[in-house]
């Protein structure tokens, strides 16, 4: 056996990456392609005054981080869809709103900045059995649900009014997904951090978009790419001794890069 | 199914932000109709069409579709609807032209449902009718502008809609395919399909159509498109009139 998997927290780190490498990007398909793809980055810094919220309390940070980032989610789209403001005013203003609540809660009480630190930008080593726990049961119920409202969140993505249109229930469907979202965002700062959540709900779909020939390609391929950056950035952070989170998103950019170059060879 | 009425537009009245759009509008389109939606751009139709789909609602009068109110109706996929072509993707966006015409089949399955062998029949024979069964597994965005759009007649023609609806389905379409997409539309509509069709371009569609409605705030004419080519020098001369008084304001 590898010298890397002697080590508990490497196995837990693994199993939690696994379910990440797969849940973040395929999320990251639904909004990527609406144009969405800053939703993830917006919640995860409302995660963060979740997290400081569960610090400062003595509760389990992820979860009040869902907590926080799912009510946020719900009270962000039904902002956009009765259209009081924008949708990208809305997530800037919760974005800064959960960054200065976190600031705020960090600064009254000093002393736990190392925790604190391992979910700003992951922390492989402290996935505890909780951890996998809580990952692995709502990892599994977002890869059902959106294997069951498949073709509903594919329209929403397309064509939100000519859905609506249609019948289907875009809001509620919407509601829906933000609230993967925000749970995806909340479960894999363990892993990658919550700074860098965002790429990878965000790069392994773009890479995913240049070769793919439909969206259920671009899906399949964007959780290939997924799972292929965090395993690959989990034994090269390991045996290089860098960070795991940088070194997944490093990786998942390198893959884009790969994928953009086989594109433009397709289509000259 | 003859003469029943399909769209019920009564005495309709829409502002917005205190500018009278529409003002008591009244149409009836009955089942079989192929009617042409006309008027000027900014003469509120795009906010007629929105308030026949149930995008807006009216501040007085009612629509109703089939006969119910808007608010009754549970079964929206008795209505196709094709958008304006600029509104209808990201030109990025990675779909297939067989998983757009799914799109027009999603809602007549179901929440939580997954496509059956009768559906996957529905979607191919859609597209076999507007030929483009060989294209199936293109990007949408490797198609011409005319088959993209007739990708989405494919797709309202999926859900087996009695009433199709399109709003300005040939702007920025090569003129050979604009006369190829009116022919299919006008073959559906002889197979019974009604048909709305949102247009702001008179020449294009006037001797296509069997109705024409146009819309310039108020329905300034109703009737067959005929009678309203006759009476179109006269409409000229009262808009210039208009225009003449617009510029002491």
């Amino acid at each position: 056996m590898l010298e890397i998997f002697q080590y508990s927290f490497m196995i837990r780190a693994f199993i939690a990456g696994t379910v990440i490498g797969i849940i973040a990007p395929l999320i990251g398909s639904f909004l990527v392609t609406r144009g969405y793809a800053l939703m993830a980055d917006s919640l995860s810094h409302i995660a963060l005054a979740g997290i400081a919220i569960g610090l400062l309390a003595g509760i389990y940070p992820i979860y009040t981080a869902i907590l926080v980032s799912v009510i946020s989610a719900v009270i962000i789209e039904y902002l956009r869809t009765r259209r009081r403001i924008s949708g990208d005013i809305a997530l800037a203003m919760f974005l800064y709103g959960g960054l200065a609540t976190a600031i705020i809660l960090i600064s009254l009480a000093r002393g736990f900045n190392v925790g604190l630190f391992s979910y700003l930008f992951g922390s492989i080593t402290t996935v505890r059995s909780v951890d996998l726990w809580v990952i692995g049961s709502l990892g599994l119920a977002t890869i059902v649900v959106v294997y069951f409202l498949y073709d509903e969140l594919l329209y929403i993505s397309f064509n939100e009014e000519a859905a609506r249109v249609s019948g289907i229930p875009v809001n509620a469907l919407n509601t829906v997904l933000v609230v993967l979202t925000a749970i995806t965002v909340s479960l894999s700062m363990r892993i990658v951090g919550l700074l860098l959540i965002g790429a990878l709900m965000v790069i392994p779909v773009v890479a995913a978009m240049q070769v793919a020939k439909s969206f259920i390609t671009t899906l399949l391929y964007s959780v290939a790419f997924g799972l292929v950056s965090v395993i690959l950035g989990l034994f090269v952070s390991y045996y290089l001794n860098l960070a795991a989170g940088g070194t997944i998103v490093a990786i998942s950019l390198g893959l884009f890069g790969i994928s953009a170059v086989i594109g433009l060879k397709k289509h000259a | 199914m003859k003469n029943e009425p399909i769209i019920t537009v009564d005495n309709v009245s829409f502002s917005y932000n205190g500018n009278h759009v529409l003002d008591n509008i009244s149409l009836k389109i009955m089942s079989g109709d192929y009617l042409g939606l006309m008027g000027p751009n900014g003469g509120g139709k795009t906010t007629l069409l929105r308030l026949i789909l149930g995008l807006l609602d009216p501040n007085f009068g009612r629509v109703s579709l089939f006969g119910k109110p808007l608010n009754q109706i549970k079964n929206w996929t008795r209505l196709g609807y094709v958008p304006q072509k600029a509104t209808q993707f990201e030109n990025k966006f990675p779909i297939t032209v067989w998983e757009i015409v799914t799109l027009g089949r999603t809602a007549k399955k179901g929440l939580f449902g997954k496509f059956n062998k009768a559906d996957r029949k529905a979607i191919e024979d859609a597209l076999s009718k507007v030929n483009l069964l060989p294209y199936k597994n293109k990007l949408i965005n490797e198609l011409s502008g005319g088959q993209q759009q007739r990708v989405f007649i494919a797709k309202a023609l999926a859900s087996e809609s009695e009433l199709l609806i399109l709003d300005e389905p040939t702007v920025g379409i090569d003129s050979q395919s604009q006369e190829d997409f009116y022919k299919l539309l006008t073959q559906l509509n002889n197979e019974g399909k009604t048909i709305v069709i949102v247009s702001h371009d008179i020449s294009a569609i006037a001797n296509k159509v069997t109705k024409l409605a146009y819309i310039n705030k108020t329905l300034v004419y109703y009737g067959t498109p005929k009678q309203f080519i006759k009476k179109e020098h006269l409409q000229k001369l009262y808009k210039k009139d208009s225009k003449f008084i617009n510029h002491r304001y």
